[in-house]
């Protein structure tokens, strides 16, 4: 079965195909990260302080990715920079989005992410890259702050 | 304060809420500078590049001299305006960093900062703050407060006035800045005139503040830094307020001028324990500005200067102009009022919404006024000059052709005047004789010369009548005439000097007239009795 995951235009020629790989020490799949940017400012004469809560960074993820063919890779790498749907396996991360099946399989879609690396992984008969997409706290599973 | 007992205060800045040209504009970072000592308010805004739509693509007309709005606040409590103003000049920048754009603002006093084209002209003795909202009106500031302008006393100032200086009219020349005009003359009373996020704005920041703090400083207490400076290099003890000199209706030359009456030892300032300082302005036209400026720059500048600086969260409640309350328990500062003077706050993404605010109180008190003009009594009673016995004169017998007065000069002065009462002097000039000389009041201070020379007026002998000049003043004239030059300090001696009528026999040539009363004025160097010197 082709996988689904990918990044691009779905089910269209400009959808790049990929397999989403494990962390090959951990055995845990990566996910969304959106930390918060915070400030802290002492008060001088006091143990206090202030906190000023600034909003959240954008969500960034990166990937260890299989490619069936060099092309694929190539396709993906001249996508740095650009803003698309990354598609994933449903539940891959800890966020979710708009579900859909195909095949035996449930998919999650995560618009408006842009691809801001892609780094080649050598192994001797596969074609393989580590990825990392940014996009947008919102609807990443925080809430506004 | 223990570890256990500390407080965290959590605080969510909104976004920037900016507008340009009334159109909601998303902007990165924005930061201003608001302070009583700077009339036109100053910022700037960061936006990424491209420009939104409405900025045009940044064409000029689409950005430059736009109206620009900023609202700032934490969702704990409310947005409120943080700037008002227009966008005077922008930057463009590509880098690998980033395309940005910024606009640098200025506040509403910009409306007021160019030159006039015109003399701009107010009637005398209109108070200075409806001046100044009329030259607001006349520019067209979109929002502007100002404060009735008050002396030390509470009277409210006036302009102009002094028939005998620009008719008594208050001028703003030609090619003069009414900001600058504006920011000059109220300096000298102890206002300002600055923008606020809101408004133009013309307060009193002078002595120590009267209203509540709108905010408290000190160790625990919102700061994240607290800094005092002091300096001896402000204070000054014996101020002198110089205004305009003018001629008046007798001719003599008035030089407006305000000195204390006393000036206190200092002992921060010993030796010698006062300091001098001079303030000069022509447009000081009356003693009643002119002792009230000198008041205003006693209560500022007689005790050291302290001025604080506090680094704090941003608060667009901050206002210049506004009260705040410092005290320090480690500087050993008990908690006082000081003027809000200045206002800087800035927010972006990395640094959070901070502010940078100074602060300061006068803490002098005005002294009681001293008096430049100075009088020295030269004779009260009558002297007759003449060569006649004349019995229905208060003196029938003549003193002669000149009579002196030895007198003793306190200080060096530069205005002179003479006033006296007299009759019959120069009276045989009535018939157009040329033929004479005039008799004359000459003012003498060692040298073979005169350092001056007044003729007297022609005053009707009235002969034949007899007048009982002995009875009261009824039919003397009073007559008051300016001196030129000046006299230094040490004796002087006034001659009184009887012309000659050259038509007459010698016996009877010279001119008979009487003099009483005569006080001779002097202005123009009355000096601050400083502690230790006089």
């Amino acid at each position: 079965m082709i996988p689904q995951t990918g990044f691009g235009v779905p089910d269209t020629q400009d959808f790049v195909r990929f397999t989403v790989l494990a962390d090959s020490r951990t055995g845990v799949y990566p996910t969304f990260h959106s930390p918060l940017r915070t400030v802290v400012d002492g008060i001088v004469g006091s143990d206090d302080f202030e906190l000023q809560i600034m909003g959240f960074e954008p969500a960034t993820v990166t990937l260890a990715l299989d490619f069936d063919s060099r092309d694929d890779y190539f396709k993906l790498q001249a996508m740095v920079g650009k803003k698309h749907t990354l598609v994933l396996i449903a539940g891959f991360t800890a966020f979710q989005q708009d579900v859909w099946h195909r095949g035996a399989q449930d998919y999650e879609s995560f618009p408006n992410c842009v691809l801001t690396e892609l780094v080649p992984t050598m192994r001797v008969g596969e074609t393989l890259g580590t990825a990392t997409f940014i996009r947008s706290s919102q609807g990443m599973g925080v809430s506004s702050i | 304060m223990s570890v256990a007992t500390a407080t965290m205060t959590d605080l969510r800045p909104y976004p920037i809420m900016a507008t340009i040209g009334g159109v909601p504009t998303t902007v990165h970072a924005y930061d201003r500078f608001h302070s009583v000592d700077q009339p036109v308010a100053t910022g700037s805004v960061t936006l990424g590049i491209p420009l939104p739509a409405h900025l045009g693509g940044g064409a000029d007309e689409a950005v430059l001299n736009k109206p620009i709005s900023l609202q700032e606040g934490y969702r704990e409590s409310i947005l409120r305006p943080v700037f008002n103003g227009f966008i005077r000049s922008d930057t463009m920048e590509l880098s690998r960093n980033g395309n940005y754009a910024t606009f640098r603002m200025v506040g509403y006093g910009t409306l007021l900062a160019w030159p006039t084209t015109s003399e701009l002209r107010f009637p005398g003795n209109t108070y200075l703050d409806e001046i100044i909202r009329s030259l607001c009106v006349m520019r067209g500031v979109p929002s502007y407060r100002i404060d009735k302008v008050l002396t030390p006393s509470g009277a409210r100032v006036r302009m102009g006035g002094n028939a005998n200086v620009d008719d008594g009219d208050v001028i703003i020349r030609k090619k003069t800045r009414p900001l600058d005009w504006i920011t000059r003359v109220l300096a000298l009373f102890g206002y300002r005139a600055f923008d606020t996020a809101q408004e133009f704005r013309v307060h009193r920041v002078s002595g120590k503040p009267t209203l509540g703090p709108m905010g408290e400083f000190g160790e625990g207490k919102l700061i994240h830094r607290l800094q005092r400076t002091r300096d001896l290099d402000d204070m000054v003890t014996a101020w002198t307020v110089e205004g305009a000199t003018y001629t008046d209706d007798d001719g003599v030359d008035i030089p407006i001028r305000s000195i204390p009456g006393v000036v206190p030892f200092e002992p921060l300032l010993d030796p010698p324990g006062y300091r001098e300082g001079t303030i000069s302005d022509n447009e000081i036209v009356s003693q009643v500005n002119a002792d009230a400026i000198r008041q205003v720059a006693e209560i500022d500048q007689a005790s050291p200067g302290k001025r604080w600086t506090i680094n704090c969260r941003g608060n667009s409640n901050f206002r210049p102009g506004a009260t705040v309350r410092i005290g320090s328990t480690n500087m050993e500062a008990a908690d006082q009022d000081y003027w809000l003077m200045s206002v800087r706050d800035g927010l972006d993404f990395r640094s959070g919404y901070k502010a940078t605010l100074t602060a300061w109180a006068g803490g002098g008190t005005a002294l009681p006024d001293g008096e430049d003009l100075q009088t020295i009594d030269v004779r009260s009673a009558p002297v007759h000059l003449g060569d006649e016995p004349i019995p229905w004169y208060a003196v029938p017998t003549p003193s002669g052709k000149e009579f002196r007065i030895p007198i003793t000069v306190p200080d060096t002065f530069t205005s002179l005047a003479l006033s006296m009462w007299l009759h019959g002097s120069n009276s045989y000039l009535l018939d157009g004789n040329t033929d004479s000389t005039v008799s004359k009041i000459e003012v003498w201070q060692g040298g073979e010369e005169a350092i001056a020379s007044v003729d007297l007026p022609v005053v009707p002998e009235n002969y034949e009548q007899q007048l009982p000049y002995g009875s009261g003043t009824t039919h003397w004239q009073q007559v008051r005439l300016p001196v030129p030059g000046r006299l230094e300090a040490g004796s002087a001696e006034i001659r009184i000097v009887a012309g000659v009528d050259s038509r007459l026999p010698s016996s009877t040539a010279t001119d008979d007239f009487e003099l009483q009363k005569i006080v001779l004025e002097l202005r123009g160097a009355g000096v601050a009795p400083l502690p230790g010197v006089n």
